[in-house]
């Protein structure tokens, strides 16, 4: 066998281990002999090597991947002819369901603006009183909403929204972001920090010219919402609460979503729907 | 009712311990047939429901992912191609000659296998030698060396024959290397 030959017809196959017996065994022999050939085998391998471990491998994210569960729980909900009640509730429920489907998302957005002004009307005429009593999530998410509306230094990689999303995911929190950028905002950057039981916390902040909204993903420790909201829509619930408007949601993985800002609540909320992804 | 080996809750349950973990490799592979993110998502999940529906046909012991990327494809050339994704038959001739000349010449001086492989930072190399790659190579080589399939399996992926998956690589790995070493002598991890 020539050179030419060799890597032409064998070469590749050979780091594939696709050459059959009587191929490997001329494949072997030609090598042996030949020190050039032996080299273009050694770099074949490493080319083969360097693609197996560098070529990217994306992580799908949370949202997509929940898209995907909700949309096997529909084919099994048509096909057990059990009706809707069957995937609803392996979803966690109504309250949780909306973070899924991204076609859902679209589907939804007139019911979304729907209730918009449903929540101006129940604005003007006094709907249900801002809670009371401390809520110690809300609180967390405000007190570094200040903070950072201050100084905010990300402490994670925040160059893309991809890096920083691989970056939450790698510390197990939702890989979801937020579009604010869609709306005029900034994605400032991210921050991983812990709460003081241990766990791990996730603070994306967005700057723009209206204002700034800080997004929050901690452990939900089956933390409910609480009364008083002034709108819930399509799962999101939206709070007046210490003068801020906040919006609560519950990601998959058993986290909740805390957003926060100084906007008007009207103006946030229409933020919030056209910032779903 | 389409398995009829059991009841759809076994059919979920075998669908999720043998075809979801392969969710990463099809997204990944979504992601480069596609080009953007809205379409890589819709023929992700198109791809999945399908082989849902389908799952009863998938022969059990035999590859899972070789399966359902095999499905992802087929989904993209009937409905993804036109809109999605460079036309690379124009290109692909001109490449093959190139190929034809690099893969005949052997230059053991320049050879250093160890310090490209050791290279840092390649990633982004990698990531730009094979978005220069015809997609036709770049396919075959990433299901060979990335998703580690077979030339049957890859066959079958792609529905071209054995002897067409072997030459793909063969060439597209040839173009990849002359890639990745002037990448690597331009950082100075090969002497020039």
């Amino acid at each position: 066998m020539d050179c030419a030959t060799y890597i032409e017809k064998y070469l590749s196959a050979h780091v594939d281990g696709e050459l059959n017996a009587a191929e490997l065994r001329e494949a072997e022999e030609h090598v042996a002999g030949c020190v050039n050939c032996r080299a273009r085998l050694a770099e074949e391998r490493a080319v083969k090597a360097l693609l197996r471990e560098r070529a990217a491998m994306r992580r799908t994210p949370a949202v997509v991947r929940g898209s995907i569960l909700a949309a096997l729980d529909a084919v099994d909900a048509a096909d057990s002819s059990k009706s809707e009640a069957g995937w609803r509730d392996r979803s966690g429920g109504a309250d949780r369901a909306p973070w899924y489907s991204i076609r859902r998302a679209r589907i939804w957005a007139p019911v979304a603006i729907a209730a918009v002004a449903v929540f101006a009307f129940v604005m003007l005429h006094g709907g249900s009183p801002p809670p009371a009593q401390a809520i110690v999530p809300f609180d967390v998410a405000i007190d570094h909403y200040d903070q950072f509306d201050k100084r905010f230094e990300p402490n994670v990689n925040s160059a893309t929204p991809a890096d920083l999303s691989g970056a939450y995911m790698d510390h197990q929190l939702p890989g979801f972001l937020w579009n604010f950028q869609h709306v005029g905002y900034k994605l400032r950057g991210g921050r991983i920090d812990r709460l003081a039981d241990g766990t791990s916390v996730a603070y994306t902040f967005y700057q723009g010219d209206s204002g700034t909204v800080l997004c929050t993903f901690m452990k939900s420790h089956g933390f409910q919402p609480p009364a008083g909201e002034v709108q819930e829509m399509d799962g999101h619930r939206c709070y007046r609460y210490k003068g801020y408007s906040v919006c609560l949601s519950y990601p998959p993985g058993g986290f909740i979503c805390i957003l926060v800002s100084h906007r008007p609540m009207k103006d946030f909320m229409q933020d919030v729907i056209d910032a779903e992804p | 009712m389409a398995d009829k080996s059991g009841t759809g809750a076994d059919r979920r349950k075998r669908f999720e311990d043998e075809a979801l973990p392969h969710l990463d490799s099809l997204y990944t592979m979504a992601i480069r047939l596609a080009r953007n993110p809205d379409d890589a998502n819709d023929l992700l999940q198109e791809t999945v429901l399908r082989a849902y529906r389908f799952f009863h046909q998938f022969e059990s012991g035999t590859n899972c992912r070789a399966w359902m990327l095999t499905i992802l494809f087929n989904n993209f050339r009937n409905g993804y191609r036109k809109s999605s994704r460079e036309q690379p038959s124009s290109t692909s001739e001109e490449f093959e000659r190139k190929v034809e000349s690099e893969s005949l010449r052997v230059d053991p001086a320049g050879s250093n296998p160890e310090a490209l492989l050791s290279g840092q930072g390649m990633e982004g190399e990698v990531e730009t030698a094979l978005a220069d790659l015809p997609a036709e190579f770049r396919d075959a080589i990433l299901l060979v060396d990335v998703e580690e399939l077979s030339y049957q399996e890859v066959s079958g992926v792609l529905d071209i024959p054995i002897g067409t998956v072997k030459s793909r690589v063969s060439r597209g790995r040839a173009i990849l290397r002359e890639a990745l070493t002037s990448f690597a002598k331009a950082r100075g991890i090969i002497r020039a």
